[in-house]
């Protein structure tokens, strides 16, 4: 056989394989093949390379990756896969990897779901969700991350409550030491007048003393009382004050992925952008605002007036069409603030 | 609601288990729905289908949580139907060099699952970036004259990178099973 004939017929065998050679040189490597032993080995090794490097992860090994942190991924029936040879192949494996994250997303999105069921009751009603705070993303365990829901919920009412009674018990305490004092006055005037009407039998002005005694005893309890309120208020309004995201106020027809910091916002992106509107608390002033993509601004949208609505500064954002999925972190440099948020297609 | 209850609710058809059930297929389905939105229903359809089949099999053995379960059951339903779209982009090759790559069954080893596959993924990782891209390309059916033109090599030397990056495979091969055989 011709060995350059051999030669050439095994450089063409990828291309015989996938049908893309032309009539002609299909039936040339065809004749060879039907003569040659050697070249139909070669042709064997050729649909052994096409297995090979059409290899992916079975979906089974893709979720028995993001489920656990096993070692030996269990892709049932009793075949593992090492956990090793999986991140190998996620090192160069652009669709597995995207599949690892969709599936990581989808277990996200379950683990969220109680929470998220009870969030989304409220939004329907009032349209106006809690944002939580800004958080560092990080792999926690679903009561981790529930426990962190419940956490800042709690602040917030802890924080939102403790704020309305400090000030209204400051209000009622300073009315209180104003009675308190204006008997007090009393109470002295009345002993001086006791003292002075001097009764026999009696010691003079006993009874005003000791009435005397426990309305001083009140007052500086009241006063102490008073002093921690108005300290807790200056505390609170001081926390108040620092710049930092309220509210998530979601237009018509947006729905709110839960509780997790990072999916805070689930967006309607259509063909001609998308629209993010966040309450801010802090800001006030027109602020250089710019959005951030794995640490890559993408969007600057130079610098922005915030208008206040029903008393709470409004930032919306005007994406852009073209604009991708995913997370995104808001970021307003001047005011020190940075929320992230996942931007993902809404119903 | 115990797992076993809202399984037996579901089956009969309760409302309210349907409801429960049918709300964490739909969260666990929606991180796909970017990907098989153009089918989206089917999909879901399919994914209920899958669920009510495995459930009514008693297919679900209670070692992890029912909502566990049933992420794992819309993964891999979605993950098929994304690789079986996938594979339908891919030009039809001769059957055998591509099948059991992706149709996987629940509860049971991927088919086709054996030592070889195994030995294939490491190999594939010990390929360099080049050679992977080629036969990519080759897989997606693309021709000699094709690739030339998007990679800027001309057909011969294309032709003969091929040839190398196939015959650099068999030598990982060889070497990793001729280790496998040292060590055992």
């Amino acid at each position: 056989m011709n060995e350059s004939t051999c030669q050439r017929t095994r450089e063409l065998l990828p291309w015989y394989l996938n049908r893309s050679l032309d009539e002609a040189e299909r039936q040339e490597v065809e004749r060879h093949l039907e003569a040659c032993a050697g070249c139909r080995a070669e042709l064997e090794a050729v649909r052994w390379s096409y297995r090979l490097y059409a290899q992916h992860l079975p979906a089974a090994a893709v979720l028995a990756y993001v489920a656990g942190d096993d070692p030996r991924l269990d892709l049932g029936g009793g075949a593992r896969l090492d956990r090793a040879t999986a991140d190998e192949h996620l090192a160069f494996c652009d669709p597995c990897r995207e599949e690892v994250a969709m599936a990581r997303e989808s277990l996200e999105a379950l683990e969220r779901e109680s929470a998220a069921a009870a969030d989304l009751a409220s939004a329907d009603r009032t349209n106006v969700v809690p944002f939580a705070p800004p958080r560092e993303r990080s792999a926690a365990l679903p009561w981790g991350r529930r426990l962190a829901v419940a956490a800042s919920i709690l602040f917030a009412v802890v924080a939102t409550g403790g704020w309305l009674t400090a000030s209204q018990r400051a209000s009622e305490h300073a009315d209180t030491v104003a009675e308190l004092e204006r008997r007090l006055e009393a109470a002295e005037a009345a002993a001086r007048a006791d003292e002075a009407a001097s009764q026999p039998g009696k010691e003079p002005g006993a009874d005003v003393a000791a009435e005397l005694e426990t309305l001083a005893a009140e007052l500086e309890r009241l006063r102490r009382e008073a002093d921690q309120g108005e300290r807790k208020l200056a505390l609170l309004e001081q926390r108040f004050q620092q710049p930092s995201v309220s509210t998530a106020v979601v237009p018509p027809g947006v729905t709110r992925s839960g509780d997790a910091p990072d999916a805070a916002l689930v967006v309607p992106l259509g063909a001609d952008g998308a629209t993010v509107a966040i309450s801010l608390r802090g800001v006030t002033a027109p602020q250089p605002v710019r959005l951030v993509r794995e640490g890559r601004t993408v969007h600057d949208f130079g610098t922005v007036e915030v208008p206040v609505e029903d008393g709470l500064p409004l930032l919306t954002l005007r994406l852009p069409p073209g604009s991708q999925l995913g997370h995104y972190v808001l970021e307003l440099p001047e005011a020190d603030l940075r929320q992230p948020f996942q931007l993902v297609a809404g119903d | 609601m115990r797992d076993d209850q809202l399984i037996e609710r579901y089956l009969r058809g309760d409302s309210e288990a349907v409801a429960v059930v049918d709300e964490w297929l739909r969260r666990a389905a929606s991180s796909y729905r970017r990907r098989l939105r153009e089918h989206w229903d089917d999909v879901l359809q399919d994914v209920r289908l899958e669920v009510t089949r495995l459930l009514r099999q008693g297919k679900f053995r209670g070692e992890s949580s029912l909502k566990t379960y049933l992420w794992r059951v819309t993964g891999h339903t979605c993950l098929d139907r994304l690789r079986a779209r996938q594979r339908s982009r891919v030009v039809e090759l001769d059957s055998d060099l591509t099948e059991g790559d992706h149709a996987e069954e629940m509860a049971a080893p991927p088919r086709g699952w054996n030592a070889e596959r195994d030995l294939l993924l490491r190999v594939l990782a010990r390929m360099d970036e080049d050679c992977r891209r080629l036969w990519g390309m080759l897989i997606e059916g693309r021709s000699y004259r094709e690739m030339s033109a998007e990679t800027g090599v001309s057909e011969g030397a294309l032709r003969v990178r091929v040839l190398r990056c196939r015959k650099r495979a068999t030598e990982v091969r060889d070497d990793l099973l001729a280790g496998e055989t040292t060590s055992g």
